[in-house]
């Protein structure tokens, strides 16, 4: 119930600051229009939101894999590099195994 | 990022409640160690707090913690950058050496940046370091509650960062991250969390920023009594969101008794709703900016 107040409160807060938002590109003199990453032929969207990105050689073997945190039971996704360094190409995540097991954090 | 300095690469995670951090330690080989708490030198779970209290009171400021790993001080360990709920990026400088990490929660300090205490919009702030000007002094990148993407400039030194106040590097989300039924979403929503890098080998720094939006579903149709009916619950969620907004602005505690009877009216108002509004679906993607090489400025 505790969570439930404090979510509520800062969802207030946040409608009365986000007020006259601009779209959310990034400034177009910075960066090409954004696209979202696929794994697998689709886009990669991760249970209960929060995606939290980290690009990292997982699995050690010279291509560097994509590693995705989300809200959902608090897991991590590796999504293995099938391509190159210059293209990456993801397939199926595997869910991040720590101690044996699949590792989570405390998500509320 | 090795925080043990053991010649093996380590995971470290925050999460939201209370807003513990983890270590998952690695053990080569693709192994890791089952995720252990980071730890105060006295013991208790290190957090990003504004006021240091005991374990059974969590404080409320230390909720969705974010945490990067990276040396601030340039004595060669690695220190640990929390963004936390309040929208604030806490310090918890390594006073222990690269093999022997140690933290002590009370020498916590709120980042400043142009002079004053860093704070995004928002809040749910989500740092990372990296050295965004290539001028050799790593900078200060924070992801925001509204979507927005921040760069903090280092103006000072490797040993000593002084951070410059805020340039947008991406704008924060359109309508609190929700997009409309039969809409595309056009950039991040709400709760960026950013990873720098050159993400496909050109030379130019990139971003990743992951989200986290809702897609509306599309609208019931309803008959004259039902559109009474919502138009009445909606009278009625208004009002005691104005009274719930009333105790916040009195500064009454969280676990006053009033929230709990306004939180129970206002959970049987959304319950009552539901099946007369659309629904929504969340998502978290990972969004690419793909860097654009700096325009050259012209010699005369």
């Amino acid at each position: 119930m505790k969570r439930g107040l404090w979510v509520l409160a800062a969802c207030v807060g946040v409608a009365t600051s986000a007020r006259a938002v601009a779209s959310g590109a990034g400034e177009s003199d910075r960066f090409e229009k954004p696209v979202r990453i696929e794994a697998g032929g689709k886009l990669i969207d991760v249970e209960i939101g929060h995606a939290a990105p980290w690009v990292y050689d997982f699995d050690d073997d010279g291509k560097r894999d994509l590693l995705v945190g989300q809200f959902g039971s608090g897991k991590l996704r590796i999504y293995r590099n099938e391509g190159t360094d210059k293209a990456p190409k993801y397939g199926e995540p595997q869910w991040f195994v720590a101690g044996g097991a699949v590792a989570t954090v405390p998500a509320g | 990022m090795d925080l043990d300095g053991d010649g093996l690469d380590d995971v470290i995670s925050g999460s939201y409640w209370p807003g513990d951090l983890f270590w998952f330690a690695g053990l080569g080989e693709g192994k890791y160690a089952a995720g252990e708490k980071l730890k105060d030198v006295s013991g208790k779970d290190l957090n990003s707090g504004g006021t240091w209290k005991s374990e059974n009171e969590p404080d409320m400021e230390s909720l969705a913690a974010a945490p990067h790993a990276a040396d601030l001080d340039g004595d060669g360990d690695f220190d640990l950058l929390v963004g936390n709920i309040a929208g604030h990026v806490i310090l918890i400088p390594n006073e222990g050496t690269a093999t022997e990490p140690k933290f002590t929660g009370a020498h916590r300090r709120t980042i400043q940046a142009g002079g004053e205490d860093l704070r995004v919009e928002g809040g749910d702030a989500g740092p990372t370091i990296v050295d965004w000007d290539r001028d050799g002094r790593d900078d200060l990148i924070v992801g925001a509650g509204n979507g927005a993407v921040n760069l903090y400039r280092n103006e000072g030194t490797a040993k000593e960062p002084r951070y410059a106040k805020a340039v947008v590097l991406v704008s924060p989300g359109a309508n609190y991250g929700t997009i409309a039924h039969g809409s595309e979403a056009a950039g991040p929503g709400m709760r960026a969390k950013v990873c720098a890098t050159d993400y496909d080998g050109d030379g130019q720094l990139d971003l990743l920023v992951g989200d986290f939006s809702s897609t509306m579903l599309p609208e019931p149709v309803l008959d004259e009594a039902q559109k009474a009916k919502k138009a009445e619950l909606e009278a009625e969620r208004e009002r005691l969101n104005g009274e719930y907004q009333k105790l916040a602005e009195k500064a009454v505690k969280p676990d006053d008794p009033q929230y709990q009877a306004l939180s129970e009216k206002l959970s049987k108002v959304y319950q009552d709703l539901r099946p007369l509004e659309a629904g929504s679906e969340m998502h978290g993607w990972v969004w690419f900016f793909r860097g654009k090489a700096a325009p050259k400025t012209v010699q005369r």
